[in-house]
């Protein structure tokens, strides 16, 4: 039997990191979780997640530049961009920084589960 | 006996009929299907919705938690960016702003009470949600109460550009739970003394 899949939640956001566990757990997925963007870098080496969602607006380390150190370390785990920041601009940002997808928030739960799977190859 | 051309045309045709009407009635069953599985969909995420914001409400008695959850809630469940929160001053006179998110005008910082849409609001302890007839962004205003007692009030400005401009049920369920449970929670930590006001 296979195991299951580990997600990296990253979010300084306790609510954000409850509501995407919640809708993680209909897909019987492991989580773990980080609260900013230095600790996303260290656990997306130490926990070798299968996909990392990860927000952007955060303390210490913002989201695009936790995206650029875990891409120049070599890390090819998926990455999906979780964020309030909805214009073209910070889209394009995210993908030109290594992002796999991007979603915006609030979190639709259907659209989240659907690209989680689609990176998952599911 | 040789079979007549016309009658098996004419049984073709009838059979035809019915696989049309069969595959008429199985897409029309999926349809139906799908559309349950979506309203299936969206009513889970409403209560999860529901139930995660009530849940980090009262995940705390520290007060500068509980103004952290609502600010979270606001930004990330309901999709706004601009927001106070306000606190119904000792002398129930004016709303003195304790915490805000992406505010820059200072003459939000304390409203009397029944000026302007926020003060109004407030006073009449009705929430106008979506409808503030003001050109100042604002989306909505809740009064915070315990039971029938005012203690402050919530204003949300900008919706986020992805929201296009929309509140949803959900949204408005969201705010009736800020009103009601947040104002619980805001109460209660003040009642703990976690950590005092901010502001």
């Amino acid at each position: 039997m296979m195991g299951r899949k580990k997600i990296l939640v990253v979010d300084d956001s306790s609510t954000t990191r409850m509501l995407e566990q919640m809708i993680l757990a209909k897909g019987a997925y492991q989580v773990v979780t980080a609260k900013d963007g230095e600790e996303a870098v260290r656990k997306a080496r130490v926990e070798t997640p299968d996909l990392i969602l990860l927000d952007v607006i955060m303390p210490r380390m913002d989201g695009f530049e936790a995206l650029r150190r875990i891409r120049a370390a070599d890390v090819k785990t998926p990455i999906i961009m979780v964020t309030t920041r909805g214009e073209a601009v910070n889209m394009e940002q995210g993908y030109a920084s290594g992002c796999t997808e991007y979603v915006t928030k609030p979190i639709d739960a259907v659209e989240l589960l659907a690209k989680v799977k689609d990176c998952l190859g599911q | 006996m040789t079979a007549n051309p016309n009658a098996q045309s004419a049984e073709l045709g009838k059979a035809l009929d019915e696989e049309r009407k069969r595959r008429a009635a199985a897409e029309e069953e999926n349809r139906k299907l799908s559309q349950e599985l979506l309203q299936a969909a969206q009513e889970r995420q409403e209560l999860l919705n529901l139930y995660v914001a009530s849940l980090r409400l009262h995940s705390s008695l520290d007060r500068a938690d509980v103004l952290a959850g609502i600010q979270e809630i606001v930004i990330n469940i309901i999709g706004s960016e601009e927001l106070g929160v306000y606190e119904l001053s000792e002398d129930r006179k004016s709303l003195r702003l304790i915490s805000a998110f992406g505010l820059e005008n200072d003459a939000l910082d304390r409203i009397p009470l029944g000026k302007g849409p926020i003060g109004q609001a407030a006073q009449k302890g009705e929430a106008v949600v979506g409808d503030t007839a003001d050109d100042s962004h604002l989306t909505a205003v809740v009064p915070l109460k315990v039971g029938d007692d005012l203690i402050g009030a919530l204003a949300v400005f900008r919706l986020l550009p992805q929201k296009g401009g929309l509140l949803s049920a959900n949204d408005r369920e969201l705010f009736e739970l800020l009103g009601t449970h947040g104002a619980i929670a805001l109460h209660s930590s003040s009642r703990a003394g976690g950590n005092g006001s901010q502001g």
